[in-house]
């Protein structure tokens, strides 16, 4: 951004109410508006952002309206999504001849061109969007207005798609320095949990089973009641990564404690929490929460039934957890009088054997249930005939995407091969954007052309999933950087075989069936 | 080992399975360089990394001098340890070199060349022994066995080719095998054949050669068709039968399926195995029960019982055939055969004498050289004296005048008589001839042979001709009829017809000529011409016997009577059916004697052989364990009385008599053992 | 866990869709035969034809890229077509071992390719739980440097102990008997077939020493001891990890040999049978 543009920025009465004297010598407020922002001009009918996606950006109004839309969401076809790179038989035809046995080729003359940033896709024009919203719950929000933020730091997909209704103009935040103005400025802090409130928790509300059916009003009745918690460290993956997972159960943040007295609803926004219970000497862990997942429900109904509405079992956070605490009273008033049945307790879990345990804690311990493709080979069916590195470096021209060893648990295997994480902390602190959720599927893929080989994602994985690796030229010379010297590096990772049909190909190469990708 | 982060991002690259050569310093066991071999298997690991130089400018503070600073830098990645603690050479050099290693392949790489050594090995060994194979007892690629026994020599000068056309041709005739398919069954039947038709040196095979049981049923044109090699696989070694049939082949057409002999094989026909139709009237119940009991003939009994005549060395199609004539019956039947003969023509009567008369002008006399008058006359004046003086003796009543003179009349009166028969003859000559034809003459002639007034005339035309030509109106009259002179008279001299003939004619006294003069063949007594059979089998009877058979269908109305007459066994020719069974005389339009036990089995398809089964007979029993004569009070089946059937001296062999032996567990019951496929098998006569 | 979708249903109904094909080409053979006529060419053809369908199992692994159907379903495949090749190889031949020269060199080959596959295929359901065992996992092309590592390792161990104690005792163990089993993967067979060997080898050695060794050793020798402890796992995964190599190497080599006499069989059979 330059600094004509940046000067213009400053103009803007929201920029200019940030206090930059509460920032740190080492991030000042202008390196972040300078690095971590930018500036976009949008017409009328351009789509910001499209529900579903997976975005690292806020959007701060600065002209013009945009338009939210809440109910009934836009089709696919509306939003004028597409498949990354639609599967081909051809480009797999054409792996065949590419396979090389010169490691990591690239086709360097591509990288000349490109800026730094991946963001450069097409706009999407909603057409005659007043037609297409009619009939459906919006919201306006206008200059001055903050939004997308929750998404970018969350790191959840997209509540709603946000549509412009007239030219605007707004400033794209990256989470990065989204994160670092909540963090040194407090009335952003405060906007943007009003915010949260305001926009998205209603929502987020309303896509929970159990506030379903509520008339706007009474769901703003429940919004204003519901507090907004966070546990756990924010980039928990390098903690996690210097003292490994020993006696991890310990050191987690525990949200409720069992026989302690339940006073609200815990509704998981993000991250993993685990359930656990007294067992003899220590504590048996019966199962995790993610996203979505709610925590006391069955206590609480318990107490309103007439009994002690005492905590069953233990939550704590693994890692890092979002979570909205709902009052009882409100559950008492709205929703209990509508349930039919008693909900489950957790116990229901503990009257698994206990010899059975040690699975379901290890993928905890591990943080395996991280995974929603994790890469689980049965080792008792697995002959280490390598056919699946074979199989992958076949699609990938001749380059395994994944080293065929890992955690190991009995006889299951989770390999070093990209689990395309629920949070996935390997996008935290990419410099360019190269890491990404694909738009549709959020497969976790590294945009080669932009990657800068920084390592950063490499370093946060905690799974040792990414790793990167010296280019060549087509050639077979190394590439080195003119000045350093420094081999040109790309972070690689396990992409789920993207534009191969027929899914990951590792799967498919098993001859054994051993090796299968599973959401843990 | 311990280091549980040895294996994290920063410290371990991909490993690289789909690369074809490992670091050679692996196959010792040691730590590999961090750079490994190239693709193609070159080492590139003798430096650890290719040092940088860098170029730094900075200022001197004192002097305020730009001053250029080189340096070289380590550059090993991280994954092999990061910068090393010594650094670059002064002169750039890495620090960190390894003498170079000789990347091995790995086990995958190596597979695929013993796997190309494989084919290559498999494709040499294969083309030298083409080649070599056969030389000096070396094996050749293309052996597919030894050939059996019969047929092993057939490699000996042609090769191969003697039966694979294919072995000859060259590299484009094999590419074009692929395609075409020939069967080599050609080739085994240029010297198998299979029906008399087929067994000349170059007759083609008939299409019919590789259809079920080949020639036998040509009207079958649905019966399905086979070659050679569907049965007979040749080159299983030399010992190796390549005849082997399995019952379920028989079972594949035959549809009457069933599990084996023992149990379910249809029954054996109503009188197995003697449903042949007889040739021979032989009657073993008389001859055993009868003849040879009698004292008269009891040296003329066998000696050695049923293999007397029946012998195991005669055996044909599974059959002891009896003996022949000559060896068995002739002791007793000789001379019964030559009694009786055959009366071709015999003089007869004729309705006008004056037919005659031409004949007499060719055997060269007169007609009527004695007046049967006057000799009358003569006969009266002689009896006249004689009367007289009878009658003087009377008066005289002298006893020994008396009979004197009665001698005397009586010698009177019987010349008189003759005179009197004398001219009678001359005035009816039938007083010397016979009053109807011989039915062979009648047939000839083609008139009715009682009716006078009809044949006169052609008998006398005809006695006049033989008179004049001898056998000449004979032979046109039999090759009229469609005989054969030559067989029908053999041996008959035109002298002996031209002398009957003229005798009759001339209505002289004949002397009777024996020819030849053994007392059997052609004789002409009586006013006769007539034929007496020289031995068993005699040719000239056969011959008309023959001729009698085959007027059959004939539309001369005499033909019946004279085939009855060679038929009727009391008398004639037809003796010969005495014992040879007579054709059934309104069977077939052209009818014909079975002389000869036939050779050919009626079973075609059905072999048995006596000799194995000679060791199983009962003791005492003999032939008679299985060939069981009917003994009084036995019930026949139907078929076995039928007329011309075999005499009812023996039951039927059923199936149950076979299978005491033939069962599952016991003796062989498989098909192949008593029936066969092929027709008539044989072997072509090949030049020499 | 969640395993991978077994491929067990697929294979038996494989299995009774070959036995099926089996009985009815068998059927049709053995009609044929029956019938007089001559149905080698035919049988021979589909056994042919199934052994090539064998060998394209290779074709398919090395076309990983493609869409070709998971590669569990082809092993499903290639076992049930392998078990019917056995059976048409009996219908085609009406036996199992030739009189000719060539064929029974041919005879040979399909046998220890079909021997040496259903070998294969037992010793692929059995080994990996056995690997899965050793506790311990390694990936093959790792095992020369764990190796060295362990080597190193115990060589390091050995010069502290020597250095510690002032005595030659561990220096003389190490050059005299461990530095042989730390060269190299020792005990293989033993790792094969399970017979405790090496096990035994270990423990006598280092009890036998043990008893020679002071305090100021003692760590050394643990040291080395764990070191040999960890080089029997890695041992067992070079033994049995290779065996799985070299048994598909074995059969991959049978079969190139098998398919290119068949080849020649081909050709000569076409051309004899005339």
């Amino acid at each position: 951004m330059s600094q004509a543009v940046l000067e213009r920025l400053k103009q803007n009465s929201v920029i200019a109410a940030i206090d930059s004297s509460a920032f740190p010598k080492t991030i000042p407020l202008d390196g972040i508006l300078a690095n971590d922002t930018r500036v976009l001009r949008l017409k009328a009918g351009e789509i910001v952002v499209r529900e579903g996606d997976y975005g690292n950006s806020a959007f701060l109004i600065m002209s013009g309206k945009v338009q939210v839309v809440i109910n009934p969401p836009l089709t696919a076809q509306q939003l004028g999504r597409q498949s990354a790179r639609p599967a081909s038989f051809g480009r797999a035809i054409a792996q065949l001849w590419r396979r090389s046995t010169t490691p990591e080729t690239r086709d360097i003359s591509r990288y000349g061109a490109l800026g730094l940033t991946s963001s450069d896709k097409k706009a999407i024009f909603l057409q005659d969007f007043p037609a297409v919203l009619k009939g459906r719950t919006t919201a306006d929000i206008g200059a001055g207005s903050l939004f997308g933020e929750l998404a970018a730091l969350g790191r959840t997909p997209r509540a709603a798609t946000v549509i412009c209704s007239e030219d605007a103009e707004m400033l794209e935040i990256r989470w990065q320095g989204l994160r670092e103005l909540r963090r040194f400025d407090a009335g952003w802090k405060r906007q943007i949990d009003a915010n949260y409130r305001n926009n998205a928790l209603k929502a987020h509300l309303q896509d929970t089973p159990l506030f379903a059916g509520l008339d706007p009003a009474t769901l703003q009745k429940v919004a204003d009641a519901t507090l907004f918690e966070t546990y756990g460290s924010f980039d928990w993956s390098s903690s996690f990564q210097r003292s490994g997972a020993a006696d991890s159960l310990r050191q987690e943040p525990v949200i409720a404690r069992e026989g302690e007295y339940a006073d609200g609803l815990l509704l998981i926004r993000a991250g993993f929490a685990r359930v656990s219970v007294k067992q003899g000497a220590a504590e048996r862990t019966l199962t995790y929460l993610s996203a979505g997942d709610d925590f006391g429900l069955s206590e609480l109904y318990g107490g309103w039934k007439g009994g002690a509405p005492i905590t069953e079992t233990t939550l704590r956070a693994i890692g890092y957890v979002d979570a909205l605490r709902v009052p009882s009273r409100i559950l008492e008033e709205l929703v209990f009088p509508k349930l039919t049945a008693p909900p489950k307790s957790f116990l229901a879990f503990a009257a698994r054997p206990l010899a059975e345990d040690s699975m379901r804690e290890w993928e905890i311990e591990e943080r395996l249930v991280n995974g929603t493709m994790a890469m689980l080979i049965d080792l008792d069916r697995c002959v280490r005939c390598d056919d699946c590195v074979r199989a992958c470096a076949s699609t990938h021209g001749g380059n395994p995407r994944f080293v065929r060893h890992g955690k190991t648990h009995d006889n299951w295997m989770v390999a070093n091969a990209c689990m395309h994480c629920a949070d996935p902390v390997c996008m935290i602190g990419c410099p360019t954007g190269a890491i990404h959720r694909s738009e549709a599927g959020g497969t976790v893929v590294i945009n080669d052309d932009t990657c800068i080989g920084c390592g950063t994602c490499a370093n946060s994985c905690p799974y040792n999933n990414i790793r990167l690796v010296e280019i060549r030229d087509l050639d077979g010379r190394p590439v080195q950087d003119e000045i350093t010297g420094t081999p040109i590096r790309k972070a690689t990772k396990c992409d789920l075989c993207a534009g191969t049909p027929g899914g990951p190909a590792c799967v498919r190469a098993c001859p054994h069936g051993a090796l299968s990708r599973v959401d843990l | 080992m311990t280091d549980t982060n040895r294996f994290s991002h920063d410290r371990s690259p991909y490993e690289r399975p789909n690369f074809p050569f490992r670091c050679g310093r692996e196959a010792a066991f040691g730590r590999p360089c961090p750079r490994g071999p190239t693709g193609s298997g070159e080492c590139q690991g003798m430096a650890d990394c290719a040092p940088f130089r860098t170029r730094k400018v900075v200022v001197d503070d004192a002097s305020g001098e730009e001053r250029e600073i080189l340096r070289w830098e380590c550059r090993r990645p991280a994954h092999a340890g990061g910068p090393c603690a010594e650094g670059p050479r002064p002169d750039g050099a890495c620090s960190c070199t390894h003498p170079p290693c000789a990347p091995q392949p790995t086990i995958r790489k190596q597979r695929g060349r013993w796997a190309l050594l494989a084919v290559a090995g498999v494709v040499s060994i294969v083309l030298a022994l083409v080649g070599l194979g056969g030389m000096g007892g070396i094996p050749s690629s293309i052996d597919p066995g030894a050939l059996s026994g019969k047929h092993a020599q057939f490699t000996a000068e042609q090769g191969c080719v003697a039966c694979h056309a294919g072995h000859s041709e060259t590299l484009t005739g094999w590419a074009g095998a692929i395609f075409e398919r020939k069967a080599i069954s050609d080739g085994c039947v240029s010297c198998h054949a299979f029906g008399a038709e087929n067994v000349a040196a170059d007759a083609p095979a008939s299409p019919l050669v590789f259809a079920a049981h080949n020639s036998k049923f040509p009207e079958r044109t649905d019966a399905p068709t086979a070659d050679c090699q569907g049965c007979h696989t040749e080159h299983r070694g030399e010992h190796a039968s390549i005849t082997p049939v399995a019952d379920g082949q028989c079972q594949s057409c035959h549809v009457k399926t069933f599990e084996n002999f023992a149990g379910s094989h249809p029954a054996f026909g109503a009188n197995f195995p003697h449903e042949s139709a007889r040739t021979i009237k032989f009657s073993h119940t008389n001859h055993f029960g009868q003849h040879f009991q009698d004292a008269r003939y009891a040296d003329k009994a066998p000696e050695a019982g049923c293999t007397t005549c029946h012998s195991a060395n005669t055996q044909a199609d599974g059959r002891l055939l009896p003996g022949s004539f000559e060896t068995g019956c002739m002791n007793c039947h000789n001379e019964a055969i030559r009694e009786k003969g055959i009366t071709i023509f015999a003089l007869p009567e004729l309705s006008d004498p004056t037919l005659t008369a031409s004949a007499a002008e060719s055997c060269g006399f007169a007609a009527a050289e004695v007046d049967p008058a006057r000799g009358l006359i003569a006969a009266l004046a002689d009896t006249l004296p004689a009367m007289e003086s009878l009658s003087a003796a009377v008066a005289a009543a002298e006893p020994d005048a008396i009979a004197a003179a009665a001698e005397k009349l009586a010698e009177a009166q019987s010349a008189l008589a003759d005179a009197q028969s004398e001219l009678a003859d001359a005035v009816e000559p039938d007083a010397i001839s016979f009053e109807t034809l011989s039915p062979a003459f009648a047939y000839l002639l083609g008139v009715d042979a009682d009716d006078m007034d009809a044949y006169s005339e052609p008998a006398a035309e005809f006695l006049v001709a033989s008179a004049a030509d001898g056998r000449t109106a004979l032979e046109d009259a039999i090759t009229a009829r469609g005989g054969d002179p030559a067989a029908l008279l053999a041996g008959l001299s035109a002298e002996l017809v031209t002398r009957v003939t003229c005798a009759w004619t001339a209505n002289a006294e004949y002397e009777p000529l024996q020819y030849p003069e053994s007392g059997a063949g052609w004789a002409t007594g009586e006013y006769q011409v007539s034929y007496l059979p020289t031995a068993h089998a005699d040719p000239v009877v056969k011959a008309w016997i023959n001729f009698a058979l085959a007027s059959k269908g004939s539309d001369v109305e005499q033909a019946e009577d004279f085939r009855a007459q060679a038929l009727d066994p009391s008398n004639g020719p037809g003796r010969c059916f005495k014992c040879h069974v007579a054709p059934e005389a309104d069977a077939a339009p052209a009818i014909a004697v079975q002389w000869a036990i036939p050779r050919q089995d009626i079973r075609p398809f059905t072999t048995f052989d006596h000799k194995p089964h000679l060791n199983v007979l009962d003791q005492g029993q003999g032939c008679a364990t299985c060939h069981k004569k009917v003994e009084v009070g036995m019930t026949l089946a139907d078929d076995a009385k039928r007329p011309g059937a075999h005499p009812n001296e023996f039951l039927p062999i059923t199936q149950g008599v076979c299978a005491d032996c033939h069962h599952e567990g016991g003796v062989r019951q498989d098909c192949s053992l008593c029936h066969r496929y092929h027709a008539d098998p044989s072997i072509r006569k090949r030049k020499l | 866990m969640r395993a991978a979708k077994s491929t067990a249903p697929f294979g038996y109904a494989l299995l009774a869709l070959g036995a099926l094909a089996l009985a009815a080409i068998g059927y049709y053979a053995q009609t044929e035969r029956l019938g007089l006529r001559d149905a080698t060419f035919v049988t021979g053809w589909i056994l042919l034809g199934a052994m090539v369908s064998l060998g394209l199992f290779n074709i398919r692994k090395r076309l990983s890229a493609l869409p070709l159907g998971r590669a569990a379903y082809w092993l499903a495949l290639h076992v049930v077509v392998g078990f019917f090749a056995v059976g048409m190889f009996v219908v085609h031949t009406g036996g199992v071992w030739p009189t000719g020269g060539y064929e029974q060199v041919l005879a040979g080959l399909f046998w220890a390719t079909a021997l040496s596959g259903v070998f294969g295929w037992l010793y692929q359901r059995t080994m990996p739980k056995r690997l899965s065992r050793v506790g311990y996992e390694v990936i093959y092309e790792r095992i020369p440097a764990e190796i060295a590592d362990l080597r190193e390792a115990a060589e390091n161990a050995t010069l502290d102990g020597v250095s510690a104690s002032g005595q030659p005792t561990l220096g003389r163990f190490y050059s005299e008997t461990a530095e042989w089993f730390f060269q190299q993967p020792r005990f293989g067979w033993s790792h094969i077939l399970g017979t405790g060997a090496a096990e035994q080898w270990v423990d006598q050695r280092f009890k036998t020493v043990r008893r020679l060794v002071g305090s100021q050793e003692a760590p050394a020798l643990d040291a080395i001891e764990a070191a040999a402890r960890q080089k029997l796992c890695v041992d067992a995964h070079y033994a049995l990890q290779r065996s799985l190599k070299l048994w598909v190497a074995v059969h991959v080599v049978l079969t190139a040999a098998t398919l290119s006499l068949a080849v020649w069989h081909l050709i000569l059979v076409h051309v004899y049978a005339r």
